[in-house]
């Protein structure tokens, strides 16, 4: 049986074009392969200290 | 190796000595990201929006810079009814990679469509306005607003699967299934849709009625393929025999229903001719020449007819002229009235008619020929001669024994000798001396005979001469 509140929390507003400025703007984020590359950088430079 | 990062070339290593790009994990991410998009590709092309949505998404976080996932992603969107999401992609796309064309091409035409684009935003805007009156318990207001925003953008799946909620929730499912349905025909494998189609009908395999529809589609292209199939191997001399005994069955119910019917139908019409001829034989007498004596007969009975009118009209006519020449009497108008009547015919007129005639003459000619005589005599003198003559002859037609009779054919005379009618003028002066020989004219009738005669003789002897 579907409970009513639990459906409609699922339901967000929808982005509104006057709104696509600053989603583009947080959108700048870091791709899993920059993440991983700065993992693997970290780590170089930690081995390289130790 | 050469660095696809800043394209540096180096010999050995798993990175960049240049930029220090981890290649290996470079060509990973890659790797990974494309499958995403692969995958992602796959459902738009079966149309599992959410599904594609998902993997590209997917896509995108291993490798922001893969742009083909952001258009696709992009256009993922737009069919789902969210332009902006979609528009935020494309924009992002084009700044990411500039050589790529096809987000400015997408983002190109929905500038020249500015209005369905503002149409699409109002569309989300009232979906967002549904989300608030439904948080407040207001389905009603909720459900006028989406059906505004699926007539301003009929692909925004959302807002049908929120109508058919708010459907569900006031407890009519039947309202709610349409909207489910439409969901499902946007968007195949749309969980909400799914979920919501199991509640309003349990037991029902919708995603497999959606591939059944397919599989039906197929089923009939198959069976249209070897329906096909058998025709081609049916075309033979089965077909051709069967093909010529309908022939001859056509042939044979033409014979058997149709000709005899044209016969039929032919002779009843020489048959009515036949009756058309003997009655106008038998109206005719037989040869013709009866009716020819008929018509004649007619058109003489026609003519007899036509004169009676005619003599009719004349008898009306003078019988009106003898009334009007009356009326005229009774005015003093002497002369007018003689005239109307001196020329009529009395013998068909009744004797009442007679009588007035009568009357009229009796009263009117005598005067009338005195004042005929007088003005013709004027005319004469005054040189007249063409007026003197109708007037004197006018005069001469009411005279009956009055005593200036010789008078009035002498004046004739002396007109017709100035007009120069000489044997005219010769005829009226002997008229005189032998019917009028005591007129007083008599003499000069005389004098101008001798003197017409004179000179008629020198003109002769001046001719012999």
């Amino acid at each position: 049986m579907l409970s009513y509140k639990d459906e409609l929390k699922k339901y967000e507003p929808a982005m509104l074009i006057e709104d696509m400025e600053d989603s583009i703007n947080s959108a700048d984020f870091r791709d899993i392969f920059e993440l991983l590359q700065y993992l693997v950088n970290n780590s170089k430079n930690k081995e390289e200290k130790e | 190796m050469k660095c696809p990062v800043c394209g540096y070339i180096f010999k050995s290593g798993s990175a960049c000595p240049d930029c220090g790009t981890d290649i290996v994990l470079y060509n990973k991410t890659r790797a990974i990201s494309d499958r995403l998009y692969n995958y992602g590709l796959k459902c738009a092309n079966e149309r599992d929006l959410t599904g594609a949505i998902e993997s590209l998404k997917k896509s995108i976080l291993v490798n922001k810079f893969n742009t083909k996932a952001r258009n696709l992603l992009g256009l993922v969107y737009f069919e789902k009814g969210l332009v902006a999401d979609a528009l935020r992609e494309w924009v992002m796309s084009s700044n990411l990679n500039k050589q790529d064309k096809t987000a400015s091409e997408y983002l190109e035409k929905l500038r020249t469509n500015a209005r369905e684009l503002e149409k699409m935003n109002d569309a989300l805007r009232l979906y967002n306005l549904a989300i608030q009156y439904m948080g407040q318990h207001s389905e009603d207001l909720a459900l006028i607003q989406l059906k505004k925003a699926i007539a301003y953008n009929p692909k925004l799946v959302d807002a049908y699967n929120l109508a058919a909620l708010c459907n569900m929730a006031s407890g009519n499912n039947t309202a709610a299934e349409p909207f489910v349905k439409r969901v499902l025909y946007l968007d195949k494998k749309n969980p909400t849709a799914l979920r919501y189609m199991q509640e309003i009908t349990p037991g029902s395999k919708v995603g497999e009625t959606v591939d059944s529809r397919e599989d039906s589609a197929a089923a009939r292209r198959k069976r249209r393929l070897s329906y096909k199939e058998s025709n081609k191997s049916i075309i033979g001399k089965q077909e051709i025999l069967l093909f010529l005994g309908g022939v001859v069955c056509a042939v044979a119910v033409l014979m058997a229903l149709v000709f005899p019917t044209m016969l039929e139908s032919r002779s009843k019409t020489i048959n009515e001719l036949k009756t058309t001829l003997e009655n106008y034989e038998s109206y005719n007498g037989g040869d013709g020449s009866a009716s020819y004596d008929e018509v004649l007969q007619e058109n003489a009975s026609l003519k007899e007819e036509l004169e009676k009118y005619k003599d009719s009209v004349v008898l009306q006519t003078k019988i009106g002229n003898v009334n009007k020449a009356y009326a005229l009497l009774a005015n003093g108008e002497y002369k007018e009235a003689a005239l109307l009547i001196k020329d009529i015919d009395i013998s068909d007129m009744s004797d009442d008619d007679i009588k007035i005639y009568d009357q009229v003459r009796e009263q009117t000619f005598a005067k009338a020929a005195e004042d005929l005589f007088s003005e013709g005599k004027m005319y004469y003198l005054s040189g007249k001669y063409d007026d003197a003559e109708n007037t004197l002859n006018d005069c001469l037609d009411l005279l009956t024994d009055e005593d200036y009779t010789g008078d009035v054919l002498y004046y004739l005379g002396k007109t017709a000798e100035s007009k120069g009618e000489t044997a005219t003028a010769v005829s009226y002066y002997q008229r005189v001396l032998s019917d009028y020989p005591n007129s007083s004219q008599a003499a000069n009738a005389q004098n101008s005979l001798n003197s017409l005669s004179t000179a008629s003789g020198s003109a002769n002897t001046g001719s012999n001469q």
